[in-house]
């Protein structure tokens, strides 16, 4: 009841001059509207780390790496066994991660400058020990050993392209039904379909086995190599080569995803540690180093969002102070009148804080609103776009106090300026102003 | 002379000087008074001989450039800010010519406003301040804006605001410049009756509205030119050095002409010297 009477006051207060009240609102909304939306993409970044960090979490990946000559010797099927091998090792498979609709610049011209959707490739009856932690299957089975053209779906994806359980899925132009729906972290590089790691490597060396072949081939016809080709050279011998020639090429491509036995932080930093020792010619990524990274590369986005906080937060402060000042210079002689009747410098203060915050929380909602219609607007459109993720933006709870938050103290320390002038104002000569 | 305990208002050579690019403005210079606790005094004089000043002084709304003025043995020249606006919330009453009510409160919220600055509960200020309304006729115009009372409701809110925080000094610096004389009559009898047990300071041109007061003290240029005593009574001593005590008749013309010009006068403003 208190807080009603005040709160109706200080709104009469406000509405005295109601187109100043309604522009000074318009203003801080603008400032707290900017702020919500880079916001809201800002919490997409800021859960996307931790997110992150849940996905990758309990796996250590293998890469390889250019080693000292410059060569980029990829992983021998001889280290492999002996990581299997290893007493802490659960399990390991190759992982090869492909565009989902394939590589397609006339589609797409813009395709290098956005995110993709991906496929991956998992051993199927490993897919389970290596994903089961990060995703979450919604419905149908993970896959499983045997399986051949079936795949599992993203949410996200099943939702925007219609797919049910046991309907087909085209994946880089070949059918796959579906047997799976997850839910995965909105990350990037987290894989909107799953299919058996076979299936995939199949379709994804074929054409470049082809195409090593018709090099090879050729070798016999070119006029300056032909003459030092021996005749009895024979043919499948180049095919062999070139089969082999083009798997070395593909292991580049691979990831190799290793679970394990103890998929606690500690047992894993502790694989990750072991495998170092033992395997130093390959890159070994913890899960500790991929939240560091990403963490790093959001760090920017989030300074990038405190920049826009600041200057929203000042221009809309700007805007409090003016109207405030205002109304300190139009109410002097109630200043006077309300310091005759027992207000106290601080109770006189107070009421002008009061009524510049309030007009920065009006704002403030305005804003938020505006930032929530925007972005309910706008998302739908993006996503089709982009296809990929369920999300670009996140409202969250954070992001709606941090927004209250900043109008609240821009009202609060904008509305302190004027409201020590009027706390210092001599009620007598506001009196005597008539 | 009684001593300092008995009185309510106890001023020696009080002064008041404001400075300006002018030169120096002398609003009261030198004034010794003392008022008994529940006397009604009117103070009368013509514009700027410092009445206003005095009544500011008397407020704590302003403070006295030299000399010692005392209320209820408070030390005026003493106060800083905030001890002067505690001394106004528990001692001082003020009712203005110009009614000063906050536009944007209702009648009931402009006579609890005091309350409020006091922390008093909002129920209780709610019920204090509807008591006090009723009693001065307006309970049925308890929820109504300033702007739609007449100038008498106006005042009669103002008279209720000074009164609903149980100050024991009420000022009141003409409240009824802007009210004809049947509703001036009327806010002053008011003021009497509702006001009986405390000190009533009134400043006035009006000759019918002083001659109200049991007591009343004409004021020229920042010296007290005349006190009538008080009439139920021996006249308390207020003299001021080279004036005279005597009782002062009712409309007595002073140098600057009659005491009780126009109603609506100018508002009172300092003597430049």
């Amino acid at each position: 009841m208190v807080y009603n009477a005040l709160m109706r006051a200080l709104l009469r207060d406000l509405l005295r001059q109601r187109l100043r009240t309604v522009l000074t609102v318009c203003g801080v909304g603008l400032g707290i509207f900017t702020v919500f939306v880079f916001g809201a993409l800002g919490e997409h970044f800021r859960l996307t780390v931790v997110e992150a960090r849940d996905y990758a979490g309990g796996l250590v990946r293998l890469y390889t790496k250019t080693n000292a000559e410059g060569v980029n010797p990829g992983v021998s099927p001889e280290t492999l066994r002996r990581i299997e091998a290893m007493p802490e090792v659960r399990c390991l498979s190759p992982s090869l991660v492909l565009l989902l609709d394939g590589f397609d610049l006339e589609s797409d011209p813009l395709l290098w400058l956005r995110p993709q959707a991906l496929v991956e490739g998992l051993e199927a009856d490993k897919a389970e020990a290596v994903r089961g932690q990060g995703l979450r299957l919604l419905a149908g089975r993970w896959l499983r050993a045997g399986d051949r053209r079936v795949a599992m779906v993203v949410d996200w994806l099943a939702e925007r392209r219609g797919l049910r359980l046991g309907a087909p899925v085209t994946i880089r132009h070949q059918d796959y039904e579906v047997v799976g729906i997850y839910h995965a972290p909105d990350t990037p590089a987290v894989p909107a379909a799953i299919v058996p790691y076979a299936q995939l490597n199949e379709r994804f060396l074929r054409p470049e086995v082809e195409r090593a072949r018709r090099f090879f081939r050729g070798l016999r016809r070119h006029p300056l190599l032909a003459p030092y080709l021996p005749p009895t050279l024979d043919p499948a011998a180049l095919d062999a080569l070139a089969e082999g020639f083009a798997h070395q090429q593909a292991s580049l491509f691979r990831i190799y995803e290793i679970v394990p036995r103890d998929r606690s932080p500690a047992g894993t930093q502790a694989l990750a540690e072991a495998l170092r020792a033992q395997e130093p010619e390959l890159a070994v990524i913890d899960p500790r180093s991929i939240r560091e990274a990403m963490e790093r590369a959001v760090a920017l986005f989030l300074v990038l969002t405190l920049i826009v906080t600041v200057l929203s937060a000042l221009v809309g402060g700007l805007l409090v102070v003016n109207t405030m000042a205002m109304a300190v210079v139009e109410r002097r002689r109630e200043i006077g009148v309300k310091a005759a009747l027992g207000a106290t410098p601080a109770q006189i203060a107070r009421e002008f804080v009061a009524e510049a915050a309030l007009l920065a929380m009006g704002g403030a909602l305005l804003g938020m609103a505006l930032g929530a219609l925007a972005v309910a607007a706008c998302e739908p459109y993006l996503l089709d776009r982009l296809e990929t993720g369920a999300s670009l933006f996140r409202i969250t709870p954070r992001l709606c106090a941090f927004s209250l938050g900043t109008a609240l103290a821009t009202g609060v320390l904008a509305g302190g300026i004027p409201a020590y002038r009027a706390s210092r104002t001599d009620p007598a000569v506001c009196l005597r102003e008539l | 002379m009684s001593s300092a305990t008995e009185l309510a208002i106890r001023g020696a050579r009080v002064r008041k000087v404001y400075p300006s690019p002018a030169g120096e403005v002398v609003a009261l210079a030198g004034l010794d008074l003392e008022v008994a606790p529940g006397e009604f005094v009117a103070v009368t004089g013509p514009s700027g001989c410092g009445k206003t000043t005095l009544l500011n002084l008397l407020g704590a709304l302003d403070r006295p450039s030299d000399g010692r003025l005392e209320v209820f043995g408070a030390d005026l020249a003493r106060l800083d800010p905030r001890a002067a606006a505690l001394y106004r919330r528990r001692e001082v009453g003020f009712v203005f010519q110009q009614f000063h009510l906050v536009p944007t409160l209702t009648a009931l919220e402009n006579v609890a406003l005091p309350l409020r600055y006091a922390g008093v509960p909002a129920r209780e200020r709610r019920r204090r301040a509807a008591a006090l309304l009723d009693a001065v006729g307006l309970a049925p115009r308890a929820g109504h804006f300033p702007a739609i009372l007449s100038g008498g409701e106006r005042q009669r809110v103002a008279v209720a605001r000074a009164l609903v925080g149980g100050a024991r000094l009420l000022l009141a610096d003409e409240p009824t410049g802007n009210l004809d004389g049947a509703t001036a009559r009327d806010i002053v009898r008011l003021l009497r009756e509702r006001a009986a047990e405390r000190t009533l300071l009134l400043v006035t041109h009006d000759p019918e509205v002083a001659a109200l007061a049991e007591r009343r003290l004409r004021l020229r240029d920042g010296h007290l030119e005349a006190d009538s005593g008080r009439d139920s009574g021996g006249p308390l001593s207020a003299v001021v050095e080279g004036t005279r005590s005597d009782p002062v008749p009712e409309n007595a013309p002073g140098p600057q002409g009659p005491a009780g010009p126009a109603r609506g006068g100018d508002p009172d403003a300092p003597t430049t010297r």
